[in-house]
């Protein structure tokens, strides 16, 4: 097992190699630098130029792209030319938020997803099978954006309710402290983690009903049934532990997305998270930025599914790496 | 932590402002008296990137907080002429190469300490100082000796690019060139006479240099043990220390800014305690001011359908000093013929853009000059009024008159057609580029639109100029002076390739002269030059719109300076301070 | 959110051997025909592609029409779905957008299959060293996400409808890639191949009329339910402002060129039937795909 992670660890290596380059060449295949989107009579093409020299923007691509690998390979992610700021705070700041919508819309996606999905499942042809799956179906239907801005027409702004803020992580100005600091929190984060989650919900229901409609057809659980066993006990004993481990996998491959924020739900919320600076961050060619972002995003992905594989060891013990 | 401060600060302001605008203790008549307290919610649509250093900063919405913040020498009254900000008196000298100011009395940094002319000082040499990492330099090059150095700069740095001298020597040079300016020259343009005088001095006169005075000052006590290159790293540049109405108290990332306000303001304290800058979603943004989560907007000319009904929100709009056009690229062999230019101005239907496009919030542009400067002067111009009858005469004229099967105009066997760029993110821009088409069309010319997004533009027309033409507009300032737009030697002005001696003289007399009435003119003349060449289709103006809650937020007095411009004599009723 | 993909199902779906009487896809053919909501997918699809193709000759309007003397006007009889900030006729855009949004989705997934079913066949039948550097790749596309990497590759190929198709598509291949990938590793040990192999069929022979054809299954139902992702994503991009470029019209770019709360509010006709058009043909296409999916696979039904 030891050997088997090591071994992951490494390919590790020049996968992450060969996604910073090609990213690194498809970045710079775009045309502008960070200072082209610049028009302003005012700002001084003179000290553009002498700037462009400064980050060496000008530079040959490899040698742009080697300074880039000598930085981060002395463990320093660089600083943002257009924020003037390290890359590690600017990362370091807009995580906590990111996460925490992440993790909130993950939940929503379990919380919902699985039962659901099982209930669909034992209840299948039913009406309540018909209508978790129909909602499905219009979840994963819907684009994000859209049904983001349902929610804020119709949960927050301009409706009548008006139960919920519209954006931001907390209330400007507010100052909260203990409960109160939570609980705005939690006010603040229903809408976007819908916005985000939906998809998830509908997906992993989707998945679980299957998943659960075929472990119930197996042997075993109707050898189960004809033991004379409850259909309780056979279902949520025999048939729903089978039926899960794939879910693992899934968990394991939402990592990078739960790190890596969604450019349109935190865009229509505001909320402060990575994904806007990914935004902002292309828009502006600001590369320190993307590149690091793009490092930290194949890195997450990769630990993710060593996870989930890892994870599918420990639950089923057929499997067995080496 | 707050210094409670002398009482009388707002008489000696206002008896020292001989240059203050009109007394600030007119009320409206039909308020009660003015009383502290509640909570401004301000809003923009981006969030600020966190550098609030007025010398650094390239955002927009950087510099909403930054003017907040920090006051600059000189302000505008609302006939938008300077006057004195953090001076008490300015004199510009008889050769009209000096201009001395004479800070106000008592002026202190938000942290307590004296404003000084050191800090003037400072502020302009920073921007001077080859490790500055910001760009402004330029705006300060008419200082004795400046342009000197500078151009030593530009030609070291080409050097560099030619490989004709290492990186390290030519920063030498550099350094060199420098310092032989500080010993020589910078006493000369930058004279700090004592603590309260300071004399600016350049080579030549040059008009828009009391506009680049008028610049935010920063404190030397604060950033004047830190390298000039390093400056960014200062914790000042995220936690600004200023002179304005209001501290800077945190930055909530991506989310909003927090200010309180500085009781000792050198044009009164603040009634309001607490400022908030709220970045919102502009889509939305209008249903948060009428929900009342926000107290203050830019708005747009199609959102004002959504409040006109609604007596809470008051709309203040102004002319833009911005304009929109169509540029052109003269090495393309159809677009240089001033005829095909002319006639695209008739054949585009920008009255109906205006009405439709900005719901009559904006003005038809013929010329480079905005409304809101004082350079304007429309009656004197062709209007190009729409006519695309005249549009077609005037294609025939220049040789345009078969029609193919498309119904396109041909020459010798060409098609009268041309690639019009225009970039994403402007939604009234985005929707001009098919009317421009449509109208273009109908009078035999076809256009191929391309949507490019914007840095993508930006590089493919101004530093490597593969276009036929594009959509783009200019966000000027007070000053007239269009010699970083048009003089064809810089980055902006060479890019349409149109060139007229006639306009260079001009644009250099205009700012030789340093009085508006001199001045006009020589810019209304240009102008003329510029509405007859028409090195772009000039398009539209649009208003600025800004939308208040004025059921809360009393003592506004609205004129060209927009609404927000005496916030410290906002207040906000105790009914309506929650 | 969108850019969470649609997983397909990992358990391998139906392998037809080449028997029987009647033929793999007649029996699947019989099975979706008695899927009412599969068949209603179909349907759904049907008439949005008739739309689609018929729009020259069907469309009231010209969809590029300007007109700013009618614009932002309310459904009338001259206008069935009133008019547009430009006054289009928005229903004539939404006929032409149909054409602009299916024809993105397909070619998209287009793109993405012709990829994915090379480079997965590839390395599936030869293994080895080839395999190692094919699967190699794919992690490198496949460990960059989506939106990041969309956005900026759509900066470098300028806003337009070609591009849209590509980047989308650019970017779907990894997962069919490995799909196939591990059809081909299962399919590989057959006898139907090994019998091919000696009777001295060469290697393209064996992969695309031998091994191919078998895996077509469980690749027909990703590409299906690629088809409405992509379309999802075509509208995501469009929202960023990287999608499909006016004046043309597509789904995504006139339901993004609505929202406002102006729009909102005050003009429905710009926003719900962009908004409708999306939703139920992307419904219907995940309704197809999951019947195919059903019927291609036997142990699913009794």
């Amino acid at each position: 097992m030891g050997k088997y992670v090591v071994r992951r660890l490494l390919q590790m290596v020049p996968i992450l190699f060969g996604a910073t380059l090609l990213i690194f060449m498809v970045i710079k295949m775009a045309p502008g630098d960070p200072f082209s989107a610049m028009i302003d009579p005012r700002m001084d093409p003179r000290k553009i130029e002498e700037l462009r020299r400064l980050y060496c923007l000008d530079c040959p691509l490899p040698l742009q792209y080697w300074n880039w690998l000598k930085q981060i390979l002395q463990g320093d992610l660089g600083t943002s030319i257009r924020f003037k700021t390290s890359v590690s705070t600017m990362i370091l700041d807009r995580l906590g938020p990111t996460l925490t919508l992440g993790i909130a819309s993950e939940l929503l996606v379990f919380l919902f997803g699985i039962p659901l999905g099982i209930l669909a499942a034992v209840k299948k042809d039913s009406w309540l099978d018909y209508l978790t799956t129909g909602l499905a179906f219009a979840g994963l239907s819907i684009p994000a954006f859209f049904f983001g801005l349902l929610l804020i027409k119709g949960f927050a702004l301009g409706s009548p309710f008006k139960l919920l803020p519209s954006s931001h992580y907390l209330t400007a100005g507010a100052d909260l402290t203990g409960v109160d600091y939570l609980v705005d929190i939690g006010r603040h984060l229903i809408l976007p983690a819908l916005a985000l989650g939906i998809t998830g919900v509908a997906g992993l229901m989707r998945y679980v009903r299957t998943s659960m409609l075929e472990v119930l057809k197996q042997d075993y659980v109707r050898t189960a049934r004809a033991k004379g066993l409850s259909d309780k006990v056979v279902i949520y004993k025999h048939a729903l532990r089978n039926a899960l481990m794939p879910v693992i996998t899934i968990l394991g491959l939402d990592l990078p997305a739960l790190v890596g924020g969604a450019i349109i739900t935190e865009s229509i919320f505001i909320w402060p998270g990575i994904g806007r600076m990914t935004y902002t961050a292309l828009l502006e060619r600001d590369y320190p930025v993307l590149m690091a972002l793009n490092l930290m995003f194949a890195l997450l992905t990769m630990l993710g599914s060593l996870l989930a594989d890892l994870g599918y060891a420990l639950v089923d013990p057929r499997i067995r790496y080496d | 932590m707050m210094k409670r401060f002398l009482v009388g600060l707002l008489a000696v302001a206002l008896l020292a402002a001989g240059c203050s605008t009109k007394s600030s203790n007119t009320k409206d008549p039909d308020s009660t008296a003015p009383v502290d307290g509640g909570t401004l919610y301000l809003s923009m649509f981006s969030a600020p990137k966190g550098v609030f250093n007025p010398i650094l900063y390239e955002d927009q919405y950087d510099s909403n907080v930054i003017g907040l913040v920090f006051n600059g020498l000189l302000r505008t009254n609302e006939k938008l002429e300077w006057i004195c900000d953090l001076c008490k008196s300015f004199e510009v000298s008889a050769d009209n190469k000096t201009v001395t100011f004479i800070l106000r009395d008592n002026l202190k940094w938000h942290d307590g300490k004296l404003v000084t002319t050191k800090d003037v000082a400072f502020t302009f040499m920073s921007m001077l100082h080859p490790d500055y990492t910001g760009v402004r330099t330029g705006d300060y090059s008419a200082l004795v000796g400046v342009e000197e150095m500078l151009a030593e700069r530009d030609q070291l740095g080409a050097d560099i690019d030619a490989k004709k001298i290492s990186k390290e020597d030519a920063a030498k040079k550099i350094k060199e060139s420098w310092d032989k300016w500080v010993a020589n020259s910078s006493k000369q343009a930058i004279n700090v006479i004592d603590d309260k005088k300071i004399a600016f001095t350049t080579d030549e006169p040059y008009a828009p240099f009391l506009q680049n005075l008028a610049f935010s000052i920063i404190p030397e006590h604060v950033f004047g043990s830190t390298e000039i290159g390093k400056m960014a790293d200062h914790p000042a540049t995220k936690t600004p220390i200023g002179t304005g109405p209001y501290k800077f108290v945190e930055y909530k990332t991506d989310q909003f800014v927090k200010l309180e306000r500085n009781d000792d303001y050198f044009m009164g304290k603040p009634h309001i305690p607490t400022v908030i800058y709220k970045i919102v979603n502009q889509d939305v943004g209008i249903t948060q001011l009428q929900a009342g989560e926000i107290d203050y907007m830019l708005s747009n000319p199609k959102d004002i359908e959504l409040m006109k009904d609604d007596k809470n929100i008051q709309i203040v709009s102004n002319p833009d000093f911005g304009y929109q056009y169509m540029g052109v690229n003269f090495d393309h062999p159809i677009l240089k013929d001033k005829l095909v230019r002319q006639a695209m101005a008739y054949a585009i239907d920008r009255q109906a853009m205006v009405k439709a496009l900005l719901q009559g919030y904006g003005t038809v542009m013929n010329s480079h000059m905005p409304p809101a400067i004082w350079a304007y002067d429309a009656s004197q111009l062709n209007a190009y009024a729409y006519d695309p009858q005249k549009a077609q005469e005037l294609l025939a004229q220049a040789g345009w008159k078969e029609k193919n099967g498309d119904g396109y105009l041909t020459k010798d066997g060409k098609v009268l057609e041309f690639t019009l760029l225009y970039p994403s993110g402007n939604k009234v821009r985005e929707a001009s580029a098919p009317l421009i088409q449509a109208n273009l069309k109908a009078v035999g010319i076809k256009v191929n639109t391309e949507m490019k997004e914007f840095a993508s533009l930006s590089t493919t027309v101004f530093d490597e100029r593969k276009m036929d033409a594009w959509l783009m507009g200019w966000s000027l300032s007070l000053d007239p002076d269009p010699g970083s737009i048009f003089l064809p030697d810089n980055k902006w002005g060479k890019v349409t390739g149109w060139t007229n001696a006639r306009s260079e003289e001009l644009i250099k007399e205009g700012t030789r002269k340093l009085k508006p009435e001199e001045r006009k003119p020589i810019y209304v003349e240009w102008a003329k030059i510029l509405n007859d060449e028409l090195p772009y289709v000039f398009l539209y103006s649009q208003n600025t719109i800004e939308a208040v809650r004025s059921d809360k937020l009393k003592g506004l007095k609205p004129d060209a300076r927009g609404a927000l411009w005496n916030i410290w004599e906002f207040w906000i009723p105790e009914s309506k301070q929650k | 959110m969108v850019t969470r993909p649609i997983r397909p199902k990992r358990t391998p779906l139906a392998r037809p051997d080449q028997k029987g009487g009647q033929s793999m896809w007649q029996v699947a053919w019989n099975r979706f025909r008695r899927d009412p909501k599969a068949m209603l997918g179909l349907y759904v699809i049907l008439f949005f592609a008739i739309t689609a193709i018929l729009a020259p000759w069907i469309s009231p309007h010209d969809p590029y029409a300007v007109n700013l003397a009618i614009s932002e006007q309310a459904p009338s009889a001259a206008h069935l779905l009133g008019t547009d900030d430009l006054g289009r006729d928005v229903l004539s855009r939404l006929i032409w957008g149909g054409r602009i949004s299916l024809t993105v989705g397909v070619v998209a997934v287009g793109i993405s299959l012709t990829i994915g079913v090379v480079a997965g066949s590839i390395a599936g039948y030869y293994g080895g060293l080839i395999d190692n550097i094919i699967m190699r790749i794919t992690d490198v596309v496949m460990v960059i996400p989506f939106f990041p990497l969309a956005l900026t590759l759509a900066a470098v190929l300028k806003p337009s409808v070609y591009n849209t198709m590509i980047v989308i598509g650019l970017l779907g291949w990894t997962g069919t890639c490995r799909l196939v990938r591990g059809e081909f590793l299962t399919l590989r040990g057959r006898d139907f191949v090994e019998a091919a192999t000696s009777s001295g069929a060469s290697d393209t022979r064996i992969i695309f009329r031998h091994i191919l054809p078998n895996a077509m299954a469980p690749i027909l139902v990703v590409a299906t339910l690629g088809v409405a992702g992509a379309v999802i994503s075509e509208a995501g991009l469009s929202f960023l402002g990287f999608g499909v470029q006016q004046p043309i019209a597509s789904w995504g770019n006139m339901l993004s060129a609505a929202i406002s709360a102006r729009v909102l509010a005050l003009e429905p006709w710009l926003w719900i039937p962009a908004g409708t058009v999306i939703f139920i043909s992307v419904l219907a296409v995940n309704l197809l795909g999951d019947g195919l999916r059903d019927a291609l696979d036997p142990r699913m039904k009794q």
